[in-house]
């Protein structure tokens, strides 16, 4: 994995803890699929950047977290 | 001096009169020192004005108080169900800048950027950073407020704290901070050390349940599991053990299974462990109401645990957070335990307490009860707990 490279576990490990696994795996493959981008183990940064942005849309703690890991991409 | 902790604790009648006699015990403790910062925990069935109040008549200066109402307040001299501890800090060691933010239910994050206002982004001399963040335990925002506070704040902040509690009653419960007592409010308090404070966590529960699809949820309330109201799979999995003990699971009133759901909670499956999640109350309809959001699509098991492993989980988390210290000189420390434990552990709670202190030594130890505990490590992205204990150390 590259620095400019976002897998799919990634995002899940952002959420399973809040979540746990089956959450955090729906959660994403839902932010994905809204993304509009197929389903893959590793995203460019501009599509986990489109990942983001729909989590962001969410209400309370899953779209804070969206927030913050929009950050931490956008920073890498 | 470095850093001073000196603690107290009463079950006085009287507010005022209670906020004077804790003060006076820490103050006596504390010698010639002036607090810089005050740590306060009690029971809702105070004026928490009046014992601020109390507080500052005995210390004779307005220094910052944080806290919250508790479900039970302990020090290592006592342990109280309707009493008022305090811990006065005195420090050159450690920095602290605290704040309060209202309307959090609605404005998680606007809570924070108010509470955090006038928070530094730097101290010179104070390299480490931590907070201590008391939440409402009643609004259902535990993990909405740490990651409020984390994206505010930033990944560089370690958290520790919890959600405030009224001793099982549910209905209402209240943060402290700027000499003020708020509902629906976050306080907090930023803490720049020379060295690192340390943060322990961790739960004792164990699954009883097979997986259960969470198929209706809305926010912090969990409507169906497997298609079938919760709390019907929550009697049908408890109806035995609860048998077993003497209770009949279906002649308890909605207020009575409430209770009983502190020990039976929500373990959510994050791989090798679980994330405990605590059904406040029940409804009705067969709904729960938990201290968090719960997702739809979401897999939890009903989960119980027993005492030896309750007391366990206690001196782990000592350890853990003793190791973690790498040999500093401490100060003392700060304990969150979940209202659960006590509920559990009954007569027992005493020997938590112990257990802690047999690992953590002589230092001072204050700690409460809350409806959620907060640890979180610099960069997490989750932070708030159930059923957990956390331990915060302050090194000396």
């Amino acid at each position: 994995m590259s620095q400019s490279t976002i897998t799919f576990k990634e995002f899940i490990d952002s959420y399973k803890e809040s979540l746990g696994m089956e959450g955090a795996e729906q959660l994403i493959k839902q932010a994905i699929s809204k993304a509009g981008i197929a389903h893959k183990s590793e995203f460019t940064k501009e599509e986990a950047l489109k990942i983001c942005r729909e989590l962001k849309q969410h209400s309370g703690f899953i779209g804070i977290v969206g927030g913050i890991l929009n950050s931490r991409i956008i920073i890498r | 001096m470095a850093t001073q902790f000196a603690t107290g604790i009463v079950t006085h009648e009287d507010s005022f009169e209670a906020g004077k006699e804790v003060a006076t015990q820490a103050k006596e403790k504390l010698g010639e020192l002036t607090p810089d910062l005050i740590i306060l925990f009690c029971s809702t069935r105070y004026d928490y004005p009046a014992i601020m109040r109390g507080i500052y008549q005995v210390i004779g200066k307005e220094v910052p108080i944080v806290g919250c109402t508790s479900a039970g307040q302990f020090t290592t001299d006592s342990i109280t169900k309707d009493g008022v501890a305090c811990c006065f800090i005195a420090s050159d060691t450690h920095q602290f800048y605290s704040g309060i933010g209202k309307q959090l239910k609605n404005h998680p994050i606007q809570a924070i950027q108010n509470a955090s206002a006038s928070f530094p982004q730097d101290v010179d001399g104070y390299p480490y950073q931590s907070a201590l963040l008391f939440m409402d335990g009643l609004i259902g925002k535990g993990e909405e407020t740490v990651m409020a506070a984390s994206s505010v704040l930033g990944p560089l902040i370690k958290f520790a704290g919890g959600a405030a509690a009224d001793n099982l009653r549910f209905k209402e419960t209240a943060v402290f901070g700027k000499e003020q007592a708020l509902e629906d409010a976050v306080s907090l308090c930023l803490i720049t050390s020379r060295s690192p404070i340390v943060i322990a966590g961790k739960h004792a529960h164990y699954p009883i349940s097979p997986p259960l699809l969470v198929t209706k949820a809305k926010d912090n309330v969990l409507y169906e599991l497997d298609g079938r109201p919760a709390l019907d799979i929550w009697k049908h999995y408890l109806r035995e053990p609860l048998k077993a003990q003497g209770t009949d699971i279906d002649h308890l009133s909605l207020n009575e299974l409430s209770k009983i759901l502190l020990r039976y909670e929500a373990g959510l499956m994050t791989g090798k462990d679980y994330k405990i999640r605590f059904p406040l109350s029940c409804n009705p309809d067969g709904s729960f109401n938990f201290v968090c959001s719960i997702l739809e699509g979401s897999v939890i098991r009903i989960m119980n645990s027993n005492n030896e492993d309750q007391l366990q989980a206690v001196q782990q988390t000592a350890e853990t957070a003793i190791h973690l210290t790498r040999g500093r000189p401490l100060a003392g420390a700060v304990i969150f335990d979940c209202a659960c434990r006590a509920m559990i552990l009954k007569e027992q709670f005493a020997k938590s307490i112990e257990a802690s202190q047999s690992v953590l030594g002589t230092i001072p130890i204050i700690g409460c009860e809350t409806y959620g505990e907060i640890a979180m490590d610099m960069g997490q992205l989750s932070g708030f707990h159930n059923t957990a204990t956390v331990v915060m150390l302050f090194p000396a």
